[in-house]
């Protein structure tokens, strides 16, 4: 299993490492469903620790959100906002596009990487 | 070997140095734009005689039928059915050890109320997934998609 965008997402990781807490990547791997560890999980969380959603306590060597990370994860169900960008017209859509970008780029640099992951995800078909 | 050039004589060294090289290379050069010429008219009078087989022989000389896009046939989920089973999940909350595309459709009750095609609902809960109202928890053996509805 190679653990990349196209199958789980940043947030999918991030959601199963609030769900376990701090979690050796072995751990977390057959948490996904991989029958043997190999070093895919371990590159991926590499890159997500580089980019500041998680973090690897040296001592213990278990994974866990960086407060960022954290904040991105609870952040997700704003279940009142996602009806109201439902609701608007695809026009609309463009100038919420337009505040996404510039978020994306005034934004902190974790919230930045993880727009433009979203947006490969989400456009990758 | 303890020789020692001017500058005009290391000059003229290199320049007898390069030299064949040189003309070797304008050589190849020459060859290849007399082939790319010799190409071009032979693929010129390809296309003649093609032209003129098909004309006599259209089936085996005519043009191809294009393939068929790979898309072509594909069915296609649509906003509604990713709707309905967005509700669905919403309204019946599967447990908490996940679901999966076939775990869904073998249940009447959700079949009936999506009315979904069985070809398009792994494409519904990828773009539930994308939505992030679904979060993609494990992969199941075999390589089935399980999923949780995020809490």
């Amino acid at each position: 299993m190679a653990f990349s965008m196209r199958e789980f997402r940043d947030l999918d990781l991030m959601l199963k490492l609030k769900e376990a807490g701090p979690i050796p990547s072995k751990e977390l791997a057959a948490e996904c469903g991989a029958d043997e560890f190999g070093s895919h999980l371990g590159r991926r969380l590499g890159w997500m620790n580089r980019y500041g959603m998680v973090e690897r306590d040296p001592k213990t060597k278990l994974w866990s959100l960086t407060e960022a990370g954290g904040r991105v994860v609870w952040a997700k169900k704003r279940a009142a906002l996602m009806d109201e960008l439902e609701a608007l017209p695809a026009e609309e859509l463009i100038e919420v596009m337009a505040a996404i970008t510039a978020r994306y780029r005034l934004g902190d640099p974790m919230t930045a990487v993880m727009l433009r992951r979203e947006f490969i995800f989400g456009t990758r078909r | 070997m303890d020789q020692h050039y001017s500058t005009e004589a290391l000059e003229r060294r290199l320049a007898e140095l390069t030299e064949p090289l040189a003309f070797e290379l304008r050589s190849i050069e020459e060859n290849i734009a007399n082939r790319e010429e010799e190409l071009a008219e032979l693929k010129a009078v390809r296309q003649r005689v093609i032209g003129v087989l098909a004309k006599i022989d259209p089936d085996l000389y005519g043009p191809k039928p294009k393939a068929k896009a790979k898309t072509e046939g594909k069915q296609t989920v649509t906003p509604e059915e990713i709707k309905n089973v967005r509700t669905w999940l919403e309204e019946h909350p599967p447990n908490g050890d996940g679901f999966w595309a076939a775990s869904l459709m073998e249940n009447k009750e959700f079949r009936e109320y999506t009315r979904i095609r069985s070809g398009v609902i792994m494409q519904a809960l990828a773009e539930l997934h994308e939505q992030s109202f679904l979060t993609l928890d494990r992969m199941g053996r075999g390589g089935s998609r399980i999923y949780k509805v995020v809490a």
